[in-house]
């Protein structure tokens, strides 16, 4: 009874601390304590309450634009993990093909996506699918990386159980290599909610369409007065990524939750 | 032909380790395991009874001499599923219930889900973890988990169950309680059992034979036979003809200590 209870109390401090330490970055902000430390003008950081009147003006706008970039940066996700997953599940069954293919793997992950998104802009007609590109290309490396290691730090004499049965590599895989990587599947995929919406917004930043967070971003913060709505905005795509990260820890603590106990 | 369930004809085993020096692991090892024989392979580290063990497995190739399990070739018997590994850690995946990691060599021989079943309570009931059969792993103790692991290497009906060093990692009390679990699932089952240890008294108190194994290279040194009464019990640990069995078999080893 005693531990549960200490379990509940770190878990609703797993919460608050989190929720109290937001509210007092918004309380210095708004009481402009922050910018009399640094100096700045209501121009450079506009305060909570202005960028929330622009978030709730434009809430239409934000969400329209939002979705763009998140259908975008979903769709990389999922197409980059299967990628980086698919090349993971080759490498351990055919650790041949893996060396002939790390030194390609290693170029792609080292090109910046400010390189690729105005090639891949060249190499298909559709924005939509070169930005979706770029994000799939940024997500292959960080799953591969992970599903590998998870596929091949298997428990001490896993392999030679596995023998003793007589198990072909197919067996070994999908009833040891494949259920052993879980755990690591979803430390990829969470890299990758990060990396997906930041390669989404500024293959935007380079998109012949002129929509999407990234776009918007760039645009209001030029011009004088949406300056704040360009915050709106970067709120906005943070707000998204925390979200998506959340679902994905949420399904990731039903399908570990036996392994935990 | 001899009747031998295991026969070790001069098996030799040598490593050449990075800076090409030649190690030799084992030395001309002969000898005849009978069917239902508990033997011990004993020694310090060093002296090649894992090697030895692995070599019978199939899981090592020796590099001279040969072994011959029942007339057949270790690689032979290990596709036919004839050997029940149980390793130095249990070895449980970590995402399957006791229930489900014995049946993962079922699954894996494509069995009905009804033979399936049936040999897995007949195993949960042998090693009494039948109410453990939903608990996860983790929620085990370290001697269920290894017993858990003896139950999933017999679901396979294997003829020979071989097992390396397989309570190293428990305390004092938990070995001597699994010494006599596994003992009982021995005389039930009839199994050729044979048990990598490295402690001269877990050896005297499971086994029919003791193979003494001496390291620098690792050799069989002597074959010692345990001719304390079956079954055993906890009182002949303090039994005076039990140190004399660890005495003599302690005075095999060169310069009497290991």
């Amino acid at each position: 009874m005693k531990a549960r209870t200490q379990t509940l109390r770190w878990r609703m401090l797993s919460v608050l601390l989190p929720v109290a330490f937001l509210v007092l970055i918004i309380a210095l902000l708004q009481t402009k304590a922050i910018h009399q430390i640094f100096g700045f003008t209501t121009a450079q950081l506009p305060l909570p309450t202005q960028i929330c009147t622009q978030f709730a003006r434009n809430l239409d706008k934000i969400v329209e634009n939002g979705w763009t970039t998140v259908s975008v940066a979903l769709l990389g996700l999922i197409l980059g993990s299967f990628l980086g997953f698919l090349s993971a599940a080759i490498a351990s069954v055919k650790p041949r093909i893996f060396q002939g293919m790390l030194p390609l793997l290693v170029a792609i992950n080292s090109i910046s996506v400010v390189a690729m998104a105005p090639i891949m802009n060249r190499w298909f007609e559709s924005s939509f699918c070169a930005k979706a590109a770029v994000v799939t290309i940024a997500c292959i490396g960080a799953m591969s990386v992970n599903a590998y290691k998870g596929m091949n730090d298997l428990p001490v004499f896993s392999r030679d159980l596995m023998y003793s049965y007589a198990a072909s590599d197919s067996v070994q895989f999908f009833f040891l290599q494949l259920p052993n990587c879980l755990p690591r599947l979803f430390v990829g995929l969470r890299t990758n909610v990060v990396t997906a919406m930041i390669s989404a917004i500024i293959s935007e930043f380079f998109s012949t369409e002129s929509q999407g967070l990234g776009y918007m971003i760039k645009t209001s913060l030029k011009i004088g007065n949406q300056k704040v709505l360009g915050w709106a905005y970067i709120i906005a795509a943070a707000a998204v990524s925390i979200f998506i990260y959340f679902v994905i820890t949420l399904i990731e603590r039903r399908a570990l939750k036996e392994r935990s106990r | 032909m001899s009747t031998a369930e295991i026969s070790a004809k001069n098996v030799g085993m040598v490593y050449r380790d990075r800076k090409g020096q030649e190690i030799t692991a084992l030395q001309d090892v002969s000898f005849d395991i009978e069917k239902g024989e508990f033997i011990s392979l004993l020694g310090p580290s060093g002296c090649g009874k894992t090697t030895l063990l692995r070599i019978i497995a199939d899981l090592l190739a020796p590099t001279s001499g040969e072994i011959s399990i029942g007339g057949e070739t270790p690689a032979q018997a290990r596709k036919k599923l004839k050997y029940g590994m149980v390793f130095q850690s249990p070895v449980l995946y970590d995402w399957r219930t006791v229930r489900e990691n014995v049946r993962l060599p079922l699954q894996i021989m494509h069995l009905s889900r009804a033979e399936q079943e049936s040999r897995i309570s007949e195993m949960l009931e042998l090693v009494g973890l039948t109410s453990f059969a939903n608990h996860y792993p983790k929620q085990l103790s370290g001697g269920m988990q290894q017993r858990v692991g003896i139950a999933r290497a017999l679901a396979i009906q294997p003829d020979i169950l071989l097992m390396d060093e397989p309570f190293s990692a428990l305390d004092e009390f938990t070995k001597e309680k699994l010494h006599n679990d596994l003992l009982h699932i021995w005389r039930k089952t009839n199994k050729t059992i044979v048990f990598v240890t490295h402690s001269i008294a877990e050896a005297v108190y499971l086994s029919d034979r003791v193979f003494v194994l001496s390291p620098h290279p690792g050799r069989l040194t002597a074959i010692e036979p345990i001719t304390l009464t079956r079954p055993r019990t906890d009182s002949m640990r303090n039994s005076e003809q039990f140190f004399e069995l660890v005495g003599r078999i302690r005075n095999d080893f060169e310069g009497g200590s290991i």
